[in-house]
């Protein structure tokens, strides 16, 4: 069981200043703690360093694609079991898929897809790692 | 005469597009230069032969067959045919290469005969040209649109995100009016993804890039829940709603993404286009080999001289612009490239001011798979 009075931590990765604040901002409010990172390089160093419960993952970034995270981050015996939920606005089929081979747990479209539905998703992943 | 001819002839080889003319049995009566070069054959040699061996048609690398070949058309029919860039028609040369082609065919009718099909006739003369440049262009603005909707949604997402915070009173409260008015940004801004998302669809139908997942599926259910999630809309303009199927509907092998995206554009257009009080009805019977799926109202109709255009991109009819501000009129032509990529069907009849009603057969055979780099969304 995790333990349930110290917050989790989610690292963001969204290059965007305006969607990482509100994104950031609703997190911090549902009492996550937030690490934020605004590129591909960054986020693998985050996630490395810091181990958070989730990564909230974008896939179009500066240095390094979310792709290239998740493959990273796939390597690394100590960042290999931290779910991964991709929030983007490429919704190909094969990006889709591209990601969910790489093990992403979730797929979701920006644009299509309301905060609290986002929040919603990274409880239920939460919930099941414990 | 001799000059005649002369004059004649020196006009039919300075034309730039490819002219053939037949007769009524289909034997190449003359052809002229440009049409020579266009299907590296010799004119002279050309001269008698029959039209179905000199112009050879295709739609994406498959011979087109007999009855679709639109010399035939033109011929049986005893119209005039034209095929367009948007029809995408090839015609093979000689060397055995496809050109892409536009095409006029009008057949040659003997004096004082009414158009129309009849027996008789003197042949047809054929225009065509070859369209390849016209094709790369229309390419080329349909991968802009791919890689411009991709960004727009950016900006979109953030005045979503915002709004949503802003509503949800997560940093203060709210009077009512400025809830409202955040409310009327958002409803507007959703407008706007809806929108960006309809032309994404519509240029990867353009491109030929979206992917068939077929998968047995229930159609009932899926014209329900689309149904319910209309439910405000039809409680707000107090329709009367009728579902109708037959008890014993078989799972169909379709894909529902594209299932759900035929149902939601002729069901929102049904509750769009229909006053208040009026009706709508959605039926699914079983009709070997086909499903035929009807979705009729009672309301504005689709004026008569417009109905041919219905399925056209961007066209939205005279009597409801003014009526009804949404829509984008691309709703009809998604949900038409989808129903002819699954071997169906889409036909409609409708009255001004009585109602429309909208019947699609997909056949129970279901969908063939087919792999695409993007689904629709």
């Amino acid at each position: 069981m995790a333990d349930t009075t110290t917050p989790q931590k989610i690292l963001l990765a969204e290059d965007d200043k305006f969607l990482s604040t509100a994104m950031g901002e609703k997190l911090t409010r549902e009492g996550f703690t937030v690490l934020r990172a605004s590129n591909g390089l960054e986020a693998v160093a985050l996630a490395k360093a810091e181990h958070p419960d989730l990564v909230l993952l974008d896939i179009i970034m500066p240095q390094k694609t979310g792709f290239e995270v998740l493959s990273e981050l796939r390597l690394d015996p100590t960042t290999r079991d931290i779910p991964v939920i991709v929030l983007s606005n490429l919704g190909q089929e094969v990006d889709i898929k591209k990601a969910r081979d790489l093990g992403a747990i979730d797929y979701l479209v920006k644009s299509d897809v309301e905060m609290r539905v986002v929040v919603a998703k990274i409880k239920e992943a939460l919930a099941k790692l414990k | 005469m001799k000059d005649e001819e002369s004059r004649l002839n020196a006009i039919l080889s300075s034309m730039a597009e490819g002219l053939v003319a037949i007769d009524n049995d289909r034997k190449v009566i003359m052809m002229n230069q440009a049409a020579g070069i266009l299907l590296r054959t010799a004119p002279q040699e050309a001269t008698g032969r029959d039209v179905r061996d000199l112009l050879v048609f295709f739609r994406e690398d498959k011979e087109l067959p007999y009855e679709e070949v639109p010399i035939e058309r033109a011929m049986t029919e005893r119209n005039i045919i034209s095929v367009s860039l948007l029809d995408n028609l090839s015609v093979r040369a000689k060397n055995g290469q496809l050109f892409p082609v536009a095409m006029m065919i009008a057949p040659l009718l003997t004096s004082g005969e009414p158009s129309g099909p009849a027996v008789g006739g003197a042949g047809a003369i054929i225009l065509f040209r070859d369209v390849t440049k016209e094709r790369e262009i229309d390419q080329a603005k349909t991968e802009l649109v791919s890689l411009a909707s991709h960004q727009l949604r950016t900006p979109l997402s953030a005045i979503n995100w915002y709004a949503e915070m802003l509503i949800g009173q997560e940093v203060g409260t709210l009077t009512d009016k400025q809830k409202e008015y955040l409310q009327a940004l958002s409803d507007a801004n959703h407008r706007m993804i809806e929108l960006v998302n309809s032309l994404l669809n519509v240029s990867r139908i353009d491109l030929g890039t979206f992917a068939i997942e077929p998968t047995p599926i229930d159609f009932a259910s899926i014209g329900k829940s689309v149904l319910s999630e209309l439910e405000p809309q039809v409680l707000a303009k107090k329709l009367k709603v009728t579902v109708e199927h037959d008890p014993n509907l078989p799972a169909v092998s379709a894909d529902p993404k594209l299932v759900r995206i035929i149902f939601q554009n002729l069901l929102s257009n049904a509750v769009k286009y229909t006053p208040s009080g009026g009706e709508i009805k959605l039926a699914i019977a079983l009709t070997p080999p086909n499903l035929l799926i009807t979705i009729a109202d009672t309301g504005y109709g689709i004026p008569a001289s417009q109905q041919a255009k219905i399925f056209t991109k961007l066209f939205r009819a005279d009597n409801i612009r003014d009526k009804e501000a949404e829509g984008t009129g691309l709703g009809l032509y998604i949900v038409k490239s989808i129903i002819e990529v699954s071997g169906g069907k889409i036909e409609f009849d409708s009255l001004e001011g009585k109602g429309t009603t909208f019947r699609v057969t997909m056949p129970l055979s279901g969908m063939t798979k087919k792999v695409g780099a993007k689904g629709l969304t």
